[in-house]
């Protein structure tokens, strides 16, 4: 049975492959792009330090070093403390080809995205991944339907999952799609079956046996105003040991110009629970004024081969009020802020309290005229584990058609409820992005000054980072390179 | 007679436009229809004879012979005839079954808004194609894009920077746009694909090393939004791979980590980690593996402690594999 399967997995895997190597070696249209993208980022890791106990003043768990340092000590045996380890750097490197070809077939395409980490260091996650399909699926897309084979991602309610396998949508006449999927499931992050080495590297109870996985989708498009889907997904195990995951997801809109409601909602069937709901309600009131108010529920979500599920966390409630104003031509200002409650956590001393609660503010200001732009943004964020209050402020200017250069600067004052020590960082940077052609070049590079108060093992350090991309476009009609679409990510 | 007309209303026209200096056209310009207006008794299939029979080498049949009747250089100034490239679009739009099986005429949607003229032409709007089409207003949400269009991944020579010159849907123009297009988009409010190629997604929802979702120096100060989930981490990166592997690399993350050395500022911090753990169970995730909670919570090889609260894997359901991390006996077998 089980080589009956394999055999079946490897004739499919070869009918996708060859279908995958046809259209594009017979394509009568191509594009795509290579992007390659190096980063050099300086970084100073945690080393756990041991002293015998015995060496230590004092008595009780906690005590302190004679430069002031808090250690933990079990008695009878050692203290322990982290202390800064030397500041290293890592150079994490990828290379993205991402490809669509056309074989000539009516509705016939290829879509390929291959990501290469040749070059990076050990440090980065996922390096030690050299090489990665991301996409490599054969599609035919007719007026009623619409058919997937091959290594894919489906995006939605729950997020994004990839699989190895097909997927089908049969557009309905009216205002129902249908859609249905399946095939192997691989890791959200790594991008690999579950049984793969990145996942074993972290977790030593990572499952041994790979999960396929089965989902269909439902969406309604009603009174021109309404849409809506219905998303439902299961992965299990291969040998029936258990099930990975099985949810479902709602979302859906309402829009009556200029007011806008969106719902979305998921729910765990493993675990019969709600992981997330919200209600989200924008529109305007007034002329240059936006309002949207957001009333959300959280509650964490774990794939059912941990044991992370059965340990009940709890969620939280949050009430959200955000305002937009176009206050001047080129001048968009906004405020915003939101309050969370947790819910009871039946654990814990209740001598030692946590806080339960949590509130955030936002105020922020962008302003653009003719090729310049600028912004600032101000988060003061007091919450569980973590506060933190930042000024970010950025200025740019658009250098003719092909090119864009801009400065940025920031404040950041980041402190953890469980650790000593109150972390500042204050930073400077420039970024900008040129193109010609089917050419892009992009980078930034940005100097940082780190601090942490109360915590004499760590000194104040300086760090380096730095960005650069290469995109270009090929193919008879190639994408215009469009380097750094997006905003810098680290 | 007819041909003295024609003579006259061109020399008129060549006036006309020499005054306002332009004598002649450069290639590229686009044919002054007004001013011919009478000229032509055919009318359009005059210059666009392939249009009713979809004859597209035919769009453009107007020849040089044709213009240099008037424009000889005495009566009228020369002109160089240049047809225009076709316009990379997404449209699907043909002429034959709307003009030649139909019988539309040419300025039922070429129609220049506000004129009176028989050639006072301009470019099609899709407000004349949905005159016809039932349908919203062009770029509502709630328009099928298909009536007229085809996904842009269908248009290979329609460029991304083409793509850009496009109107935009006003969903886009609001402030809180790329904050809540996730809904519409997920809901099947809006067809984006007709706009979009798969890569525009990926381009910030991809997993791993795109920059793009997160805003710029999110590395430095992702704490404070990890431990509160204002965005569902969950949605894109698993804890273990993604967190954990990045926790272990910087010392963060230590296996056998004894206690709560790291935790230093909760003296007990054995005593009050269950309140913080089932508040931020995904934060703990990012660096403590399971063997880490299995070591004491475990019936099967730890402490027995029972982390499971008010949890009734009898009334809420589970999954075998996870209950055979810690039990011998599934519970409810």
């Amino acid at each position: 049975m089980n080589q009956a399967r394999r055999m079946s997995t490897r004739v499919a895997f070869l009918g996708v492959a060859g279908l995958l190597l046809v259209s594009v070696a017979s394509a009568q249209g191509i594009r795509g792009d290579l992007r390659i993208v190096g980063s050099y980022i300086e970084y100073r890791g945690l080393v756990r330090e041991t002293v015998p106990e015995s060496t230590v003043a004092g008595d009780g768990i906690t005590r302190k070093l004679p430069d002031g340092t808090i250690v933990t000590c079990i008695p009878g045996g050692d203290c322990y403390y982290y202390r800064p380890d030397e500041v290293t750097s890592t150079t994490p490197v990828t290379e993205d080809l991402r490809f669509t070809a056309w074989p000539g077939w009516q509705g016939v395409s290829a879509r390929v995205h291959l990501r290469g980490r040749m070059g990076s260091d050990a440090f980065w996650p996922q390096s030690s991944a050299k090489t990665q399909a991301l996409n490599a699926y054969v599609e035919v897309d007719r007026e009623r339907f619409r058919v997937r084979a091959g290594r894919q991602d489906k995006g939605g309610g729950l997020g994004v999952h990839y699989f190895d396998g097909g997927d089908v949508v049969w557009k309905a006449a009216g205002p129902f799609r249908l859609e249905a999927f399946g095939g192997r499931s691989l890791d959200r992050s790594a991008v690999q079956p579950r049984t793969g080495s990145l996942l074993s590297d972290v977790d030593v109870l990572a499952p041994d046996k790979p999960a396929f996985l089965v989902g269909a989708e439902a969406r309604v498009r009603l009174a021109r105003e309404f849409n809506g889907s219905l998303l439902y997904q299961r992965e299990e195990m291969t040998d029936n040991a258990g099930v990975c995951s099985q949810r479902m997801a709602l979302e859906a809109s309402w829009i009556r110009r200029p007011v806008s409601v969106d719902i979305a909602s998921n729910y765990d069937l493993v675990f019969s629970r709600f992981n997330a709901a919200r209600v989200r309600l924008s529109g305007p009131i007034s002329r240059r004024v936006d309002l949207a108010a957001e009333v959300r529920r959280y509650r964490p979500w774990f794939e059912s081969w941990t044991i992370w599920g059965v340990f009940n966390p709890v969620g939280y409630g949050e009430g959200k009020l955000e305002a937009h104003w176009a206050a001047a031509p080129g001048l968009q200002l906004q405020l915003g802020g939101a309050y969370r409650d947790y819910d009871e956590t039946e654990a814990g001393a209740d001598f030692l309290p946590i806080d339960g609660d949590g509130w955030r503010a936002l105020a922020g200001a962008n302003w653009t005229r003719n090729e310049w732009s600028a912004s600032a943004r101000l988060n003061v964020h007091r919450g569980f584990g973590a506060y933190r209050s930042s000024l970010d402020i950025s200025a740019g200017r658009q250098m003719g058609p092909d090119a864009w250069l801009g400065v940025y600067g920031l404040g950041t004052q980041q402190f953890t409820e469980f650790r000593f020590g109150d972390g500042s960082s204050r930073g400077a940077g420039v970024e900008g992005r040129w193109s010609r052609g089917r050419i892009g070049v992009d980078g930034t590079v940005g100097l940082y000054r780190h601090s942490i108060d109360n915590s004499p093992a760590f000194d104040d350090y300086t760090q380096i980072r730095g960005r650069l991309g290469l995109t270009v476009g090929f193919g008879a009609e190639a994408v215009t390179a469009q380097p750094g679409r997006g905003k810098e990510r680290s | 007679m007819r041909r003295r007309g024609v003579l006259v209303a061109a020399v008129a026209a060549a006036g006309v436009l020499g005054l306002i200096g332009l004598g002649s056209f450069a290639a590229g310009d686009r044919f002054p229809h007004p001013t011919h207006d009478g000229l032509f008794s055919e009318g359009c299939p005059t210059c666009h004879a392939g249009i009713a029979g979809g004859d597209r080498a035919a769009f453009y049949s107007a020849t040089a012979d044709l213009c240099g009747g008037c424009h000889d250089g005495t009566s009228a100034p020369r002109v160089e005839l240049t047809t225009p490239a076709r316009r990379p679009t997404t449209l699907v739009f043909d002429h034959q079954s709307h003009v030649g099986e139909r019988g539309i005429e040419c300025l039922a949607c070429h129609r220049d808004p506000g004129a009176t003229g028989a050639m006072d032409v301009a470019r099609a709007r899709p407000e004349a194609c949905l005159a016809c089409h039932e349908a919203p207003a062009h770029l509502d949400e709630q328009a099928r894009c298909a009536t007229c269009h085809v996904p842009v991944e269908k248009a290979p020579s329609v460029t991304a920077e083409r793509m850009r010159s496009f109107p935009k849907p006003p969903s886009h123009g609001t402030p809180d746009w790329s904050r809540r297009h996730g809904t519409p988009a997920a809901s099947g409010a809006t067809d984006c694909s007709f706009c979009h190629d798969s890569g525009f997604c990926s381009d910030c929802h991809n997993p791993g090393t795109t920059p793009g979702f997160h805003p710029r120096n999110y590395l430095l100060r992702h704490a404070d939004e990890a431990w509160n989930r204002d965005t569902d981490c969950s949605g894109c990166h698993s804890t273990e791979v993604f967190c954990r592997s990045c926790h272990l690399g910087s010392g963060r993350a230590q296996r056998a980590a004894d206690l709560n050395a790291y935790h230093d500022a909760e003296p007990l911090w054995v005593l009050n980690h269950g309140r913080a753990a089932r508040q931020g169970l995904e934060s703990c995730a990012s660096c403590h593996q399971q063997t880490d909670c299995i070591a004491c919570h475990s019936a099967k090889s730890g402490w027995g402690i029972k982390p499971h609260g008010s949890w009734k894997p009898e009334a809420e359901g589970g999954s075998e594999a996870m209950c055979r991390q810690c039990h011998v006996q599934v519970p409810g077998d």
